[in-house]
């Protein structure tokens, strides 16, 4: 699981008003935009064609996921290879705190 | 920032095991920590603990130094294996135990 908030921020799990509105708006006042799941999962079948993903919305506030990723790319990397690997298509929104935790599993498909 | 990188380097070159962390093996701060200390007390492994809380220069170079935006971290013999939920799946199915062993 990852994580830590961004710099700057203090809290780790920042309080939402709404839990289903797409423009949470922190404690801070700071509006984050959120990915929903469906993006979450679009986003990795671009990144790994052909591989099976799943995407798990952890807490219902759409920045804590858990996903899972199946693709033959992973031959050959350690896991925490395998796990930058992921993390790297969503680095962007990892530092914005757009996607604040990610958890990560991957397996190599043959 | 090199200052910092060699201070990292000369930790990781003392010690096979060193588990980068918030608070101490005997104090963790965080649950995270806490998962990735109980899992190497379980194994009866011996490993340097590095308190980040305690140190801002190192808790972000170690992210830097290893492209891993999180703490807790485990190297061994210099290598980054993961954090807590890399080291609990590799726990699960004896990898880690192999990797301490080798």
């Amino acid at each position: 699981m990852l994580h830590e908030a961004p710099p700057g921020r203090n809290v780790e799990v920042p309080f939402r008003a709404g839990s289903t509105s797409l423009h949470a708006t922190s404690i801070f006042g700071t509006s984050f935009r959120t990915m929903s799941p469906q993006e979450i999962k679009t986003r990795l079948e671009q990144a790994y064609p052909g591989a099976n993903v799943e995407v798990f919305d952890l807490t219902g506030t759409e920045d804590h996921y858990e996903v899972s990723v199946e693709s033959p790319v992973f031959a050959g990397l350690s896991r925490i290879q395998q796990h930058q690997h992921v993390m790297a298509v969503f680095g962007p929104e990892l530092k914005t705190g757009e996607v604040h935790a990610l958890s990560i599993k991957t397996k190599i498909k043959s | 920032m090199s200052n910092v990188k060699e201070r990292i380097e000369k930790i990781l070159n003392d010690n096979k095991v060193v588990l980068f962390m918030k608070g101490t093996q005997n104090f963790p701060m965080c649950g995270f920590s806490s998962r990735a200390c109980a899992i190497l007390q379980d194994l009866g492994v011996s490993f340097q603990d590095v308190n980040v809380l305690e140190d801002e220069e190192i808790r972000q170079g170690i992210k830097e130094y290893g492209n891993w935006p999180t703490i807790p971290q485990l190297y061994i013999d210099k290598q980054l294996i993961g954090g807590s939920d890399i080291m609990m799946e590799m726990y699960q199915s004896g990898e880690l135990q192999d990797t301490l062993k080798a």
